[in-house]
This record gives C-alpha cells, structure tokens and sequence, in this order.
C-alpha cells in the first residue's frame, strides 16, 4: 500500500529496469484497483492524481506509458496531454493512454484530438488492460 | 391590339403592386410576431398611385388618343398611328427596368424579361415608321398591307417574349411543352407575315379576300393558343376563384358567341362580313372554341381547394400580368357584338374600342377591389398565424432544451455508476486471482456477474436515450466473436443453474471469429437474446448459433 499513495517517494523508489508505468488517477479507490491490476500484470506503476503532478513526474523520470484519466481536478487529463504534446513528447515517444468512465464516442474523438494514443472504458478489466499495455510497449 | 398590349403591360404594373403588397405582408407578419407594433396596411389604390410609371401609363393612354377623337382621319389611318405611338408605352416600362431597385422592385428575371420585351418592341417601332415612310411607296403595298404587317409583327414579337419569358421556366405549370407550342406558333406566323407581304397585293382586291380571312384566322388560332396556355396556366395555379371567374366568363362569351354566329350566317355572307367590318364576327369561333375548352377545363379542375394558398390572388408569379390580356379577349368581341346589335355601334370599330376600354377597366378595377379585400383578410390571416408559429417556435425550443438535458443528465449517471463499478469489477477480478476456496471463487464470481449485468443495464439506457436523440453511431473496431459469445453467457451463469438449462455456443464451420464492428452493440443484442431465451425456456437447453 506504501507505493500506492501519490507522493514523490513512491516515485524515487521505483526500480528503473522495467518498463514504468505513469497512472494519473484521482479517485483513491480506482487507484489502488489499477495498482493491483498493473502488478499484477508485472509493470511498475508510479500514481499521480492530477495533470500538474503528471508534468512534475514527467520532469523527474522517464516513463515508458502514462495512463491517464480524462476528468481530474486542477488539470483534467485532456488539457495535461496537450501540455505534454507541446513539449515535445511525441505519440511514438511517449503513448499516452485514456482511462475514463466517459463512453461516448465524442469523448473517444476528445481524447484522440488532444494528442492520445488509445482508450480504455472503466471499469477496466484486467484482459483489456493487458492487450491495451501490449499494443503500446 | 392597342388594348390587348396595355393590358398586359398593366396586369404586369398589377402583378408588381401585388408583390409589393406581399412584402408589406411579411413585414406586418414580423409585427404581429412580436405583437408591439401595428402596421398600417395600404390598399391597393394607395399603392396603386404612389407608383409613378402607373402614373405615367393611363395619361400616356389618354394622350394617345385625343388627335384620334379630336381629328377626322379615317381608322385606318389612326390604327397605323396608335401603332407606332402605342410603343411610347413601353418608355415607361423600360423606365421601371432601369429604375432603382429600392423604388421598383424587379427580379433579375423580369429585369431581363422586359429588358428583352422592350427591345423587341422599340425594333418593332423602327420597322413601324420606316413601313409608313418608305415600304408603303417604295414597293407599292397599300397602306392597309403595311398597318397588317405591323399587326404581326406585335404577336409575333409577343409570343416570343412571352414564351422565352426567363422566369417562367421555374414556374410550376408552365412546361417545357407550352414553350414549344408557342414557339412553334410564332414560326408559323413568322413564314405566314412573309408570304402575306409577298403574295398579297391588297385584302380588298377580290383575290385578297380568302386571304385576308385566312389571315385573320391564323390571328385567332395563335390569339387562342395564347390565351389557352394562360387559361391552362390560371387552372393549374389552383386558386379555385381563378376557376369560378373563367368558368363564368366562358358561359357568357359561349352564349354571346353562338348567338351572334347564328344570326349572321342567317342574313349574311363571308365577303360582306368583312367588307362591312364586321370581321370581329370570325372571332367568335375561336372564341367559341375557347369557351368549349375553357368549360372542359374548368369542370376538370373543379373546384380545386388550395390549403396552401399564395396569400393574394395572382401572387402566382407570372398570372397576375396575363390576366388582364384573357379578360380582354372576352370581354372585346363581346361587348363590340353586343353593342352593334343594340345598335348604339353603327359600322366602326373605332367607338367601340372606347367602350371596350371602358369595360375591361371596370373589370380590371373590379378585380383590383377583389384583390384588396383578398389582401386584407390574407393580412389577418398571416397575423394569426405569425402568433401561432412564435407559440410553435417556443415549444420547440424548450422540448429541445429538455432533450439536451435529458441526454446531458444521462451521460453523468453513466460516469458516475461507472466510477465505482471500476472499482467493484477490478476488485473481484484480483481477488479471484489470488488463493480462494472454491466457495469464495463462486461468491467473488457472483458479485462480478451482478456488477456486470448492472453495466448492461446502464448501457440499454445510454443507448436507448442515443436513439432518441437520433444520435446512434457505430464503432469499427476488430474483436474476437467467440470471446464476445462467452463473456455474454458468462453474465447468465447463475441464472442458467438455478433453472437447469444448458447453454451452448455453435460457430458455422470455417467461419472467421475475427470481425470487425461494434462489439458493445452487438454484446446488446446477444444480452437481449439470450436473456429473454433463457427467462422463457423452464428447462432444457438455449443454443446460440453464429453463422454468415
């Protein structure tokens, strides 16, 4: 549970060998399922909760994916990507993936417009999850 | 000839107040709509006299004819002069194609209709004067001969305009067909004009004389194919009184017509109808003969009701111009017959125009006064109705505003079940996969399978409220058939136990599994299905079946 919380050591401590993950997520309780379903998968997960705590994480470490919520406070997901498109992180360089409970098809055409690579629905089963992360790393 | 030529010139001038009038109209709509003005509505005389080339056109008439009344020249003489001064008429009108738009309304079609018009006319004027000065001595034709050419070269100048009128190509009832038909009829008095001036010495030689009856009888066919395609025209506009005012004058010119024939064929012969002037008599048969059409016409059109009536009469776009020129072609042989048999005409036909002008504009005010009352009451209408689509426009708005919210409510219920849902589903996903008695898997697979129905449930409403909305697309996306099936009858697992039904998956042989579509719609229907084939059979077996 120590890693699970959203602070900068959680970050220090990560091992660099694997693949890291980048999880921006506001609700706790979603936190922690996809912390469980991204170890379970064998990945290392660093946990964030808004956009602007993904930009400082990304200033800190290399990450080879981010999975993104779209709705966050502060700095929703969609603005964050666009952020993080502007400075220089490309689609092949860093695959930004949306995690949201919006299933419309406009949200689907937001999220791509701002600079996303794929799109997950919540709830999210570990299946979907594994194909999704496999596609992209 | 001289009247049938100011009337259509004036039924166009009506045509044009008429439309004017219908402006007023939209703008008194906008008005009422907003209920704090009223506009006062001008009748037809009003408007009639503000414009000013309506004021130029009935002195222009009179002045026309005072040398006439004031001299003593012969009729001959006078119908050549009325001819070639009759083209002053077109001064004005070719006045209203150059004035501003703001002051005459013209579309660019009839700008260009009368543009053309007025050119054909002026041309004509030149060969007029140049027939008087020149062709009557040089090639030795009478007089008579040269005022007769020019007679054709009226009709024939008329048909074509009229029939290349431009904006009469969209008009609803005038076909491709009757364009043809005048055509063709302006050719055949085109060959006949020059067989007449080549062949025909003088219509009062004795050999002139079938010819000149001829001549007048081609007059009539193309006077009656004219005013047959105008008549066909009125019919066809469905305004059922344009019906009723020909069906009434069509009875009058029969009877008129008939009696008159009878009674000269009683005491008369060919040569001295004509010789006496009494020619007007050959034009009643093709009058009789549009009095028969006109009356199967009308009978086959009867009494056409128009639920979306123009809100004036002969708003009709070209109608209103061409009115005038059918009720003249009645209304003349009538009155010139009527008025030589009670005798107040003696032999010439000069009186009588007077009389005929007379009449034709009382009925040409007669028809004004119909068409003012007709405004007014179109002006209540369109008052009434201008409240009624502001009621109408408002209900829309808010059942459209409601629908937005319906659908905007929709789609946060969805986001927010769904945001615990990713907890509850994920959960029992890792729980299930770490160490668990077989019991606790089943009861972990329970709460997993009721979250997940619960997710099909959500997704029925958003979709159902996306039809609504008539917003349903469809995703393309690959997908696996075979695990879609599964995961579908994993969602009745407990339900299939409880009732001890078997269930069964079947694919066609060398059916490919991979397809492409939309998967969650498709999970939709197989839900749906299987559902209700699974709540209907007590015990047995539920077989889905896939095949292409």
């Amino acid at each position: 549970m120590d890693d699970s919380k959203p602070n900068n050591q959680a970050i220090d401590f990560a091992p660099t060998s694997k693949e890291r993950i980048l999880l921006a997520e506001d609700n706790e309780i979603n936190q922690i399922v996809a912390i469980k379903q991204l170890e379970t998968l064998g990945k290392n997960v660093d946990v964030v909760s808004n956009g602007y705590e993904v930009l400082h994480a990304l200033n800190e470490h290399d990450y080879s994916l981010i999975l993104m919520d779209c709705q966050m406070p502060e700095l929703d997901g969609i603005e964050a990507t666009k952020l993080i498109r502007e400075r220089g992180h490309s689609k092949s360089d860093l695959p930004i993936i949306a995690l949201t409970a919006h299933v419309f098809d406009e949200d689907r055409v937001r999220c791509m417009a701002a600079g996303m690579n794929d799109f997950l629905s919540k709830p999210l089963s570990l299946e979907q999850l594994r194909t999704t992360l496999a596609s992209w790393l | 000839m001289v009247i049938h030529q100011s009337f259509v010139l004036a039924g166009f001038i009506w045509q044009k107040k008429i439309r004017i009038a219908g402006r007023r109209i939209k703008k008194f709509q906008v008005c009422a709509g907003t209920m704090k003005h009223r506009v006062k509505q001008q009748t037809f005389f009003q408007q009639f006299w503000k414009d000013p080339v309506i004021r130029v056109f009935p002195v222009l008439f009179v002045v026309i004819h005072i040398p006439y009344f004031l001299s003593n020249i012969s009729y001959d003489h006078f119908q050549t002069y009325v001819w070639t001064i009759s083209t002053v008429f077109l001064l004005p009108f070719a006045a209203a194609v150059l004035w501003p738009r703001r002051k005459y309304p013209l579309s660019a079609n009839e700008r260009s209709f009368w543009k053309f018009l007025s050119v054909s006319f002026m041309l004509w004027w030149v060969v007029s004067l140049a027939n008087l000065l020149w062709v009557a001595s040089v090639w030795d034709v009478t007089f008579d001969v040269a005022t007769d050419g020019i007679f054709l070269g009226y009709y024939i100048c008329w048909l074509l305009a009229f029939s290349f009128m431009p904006h009469l190509k969209d008009h609803k009832s005038f076909e491709s067909s009757d364009r043809w038909q005048l055509v063709a009829g302006a050719t055949v008095l085109s060959l006949f004009l020059f067989f007449y001036f080549i062949l025909v010495p003088s219509r009062y030689t004795p050999e002139g004389y079938a010819t000149w009856v001829l001549s007048l009888l081609f007059f009539c066919f193309l006077d009656s194919l004219l005013t047959l395609l105008l008549v066909r025209m009125a019919l066809k506009s469905q305004d059922h009184r344009w019906g009723v005012l020909y069906g009434i004058l069509a009875g009058v010119t029969s009877i008129f017509a008939l009696l008159d024939f009878i009674e000269a064929m009683g005491y008369s012969n060919l040569f001295q109808w004509v010789n006496n002037n009494e020619s007007e008599i050959i034009w009643s048969i093709p009058y009789l003969f549009i009095a028969v059409v006109v009356w199967a016409r009308y009978f086959k059109y009867p009494k056409t009701v128009v639920e979306t009536r123009p809100p004036v009469l002969g708003n009709d776009q070209s109608l209103a111009p061409v009115s005038p020129i059918i009720l003249m072609s009645f209304i003349m042989p009538v009155l010139h017959i009527s008025l030589l048999q009670v005798g107040l005409v003696q032999e010439q036909l000069e009186l009588t125009l007077g009389y005929v002008v007379l009449g034709s504009l009382a009925a040409f005010w007669v028809l004004a006064i119909l068409e003012n009352r007709s405004l007014r009451r179109s002006g209540r209408l369109a008052k009434i109705h201008a409240v009624e689509n502001e009621q109408l426009r408002i209900e829309q708005q808010v059942a459209k505003e409601a629908e937005l919210a319906k659908a905007q409510f929709l789609a946060n219920v969805s986001h927010e079940i769904r945001t615990p849902m990713n907890g509850i589903l994920g959960m029992s996903e890792i729980i299930m996969n770490g160490d668990l008695s077989s019991e606790q898997r089943e009861q972990v697979d329970l709460v997993r399978t009721s979250a997940q129905g619960l997710l099909v449930v959500i997704d029925d409403i958003l979709v159902h409220s996306k039809i609504e909305a008539g917003e349903l697309s469809f995703l393309h996306e690959p997908f696996n058939l075979q695990k879609l099936a599964r995961q579908v009858l994993d969602l009745f697992r407990v339900a299939r136990k409880q009732k001890s039904v078997e269930m069964h998956i079947e694919f066609q042989k060398n059916m490919s599994i991979n397809l492409e579509g939309d998967p969650s719609r498709l999970r939709q229907v197989l839900v749906n299905l299987v559902g209700n084939a699974l709540k209907f059979t007590p015990e047995g077996e539920v077989r889905v079946v896939f095949s292409v």
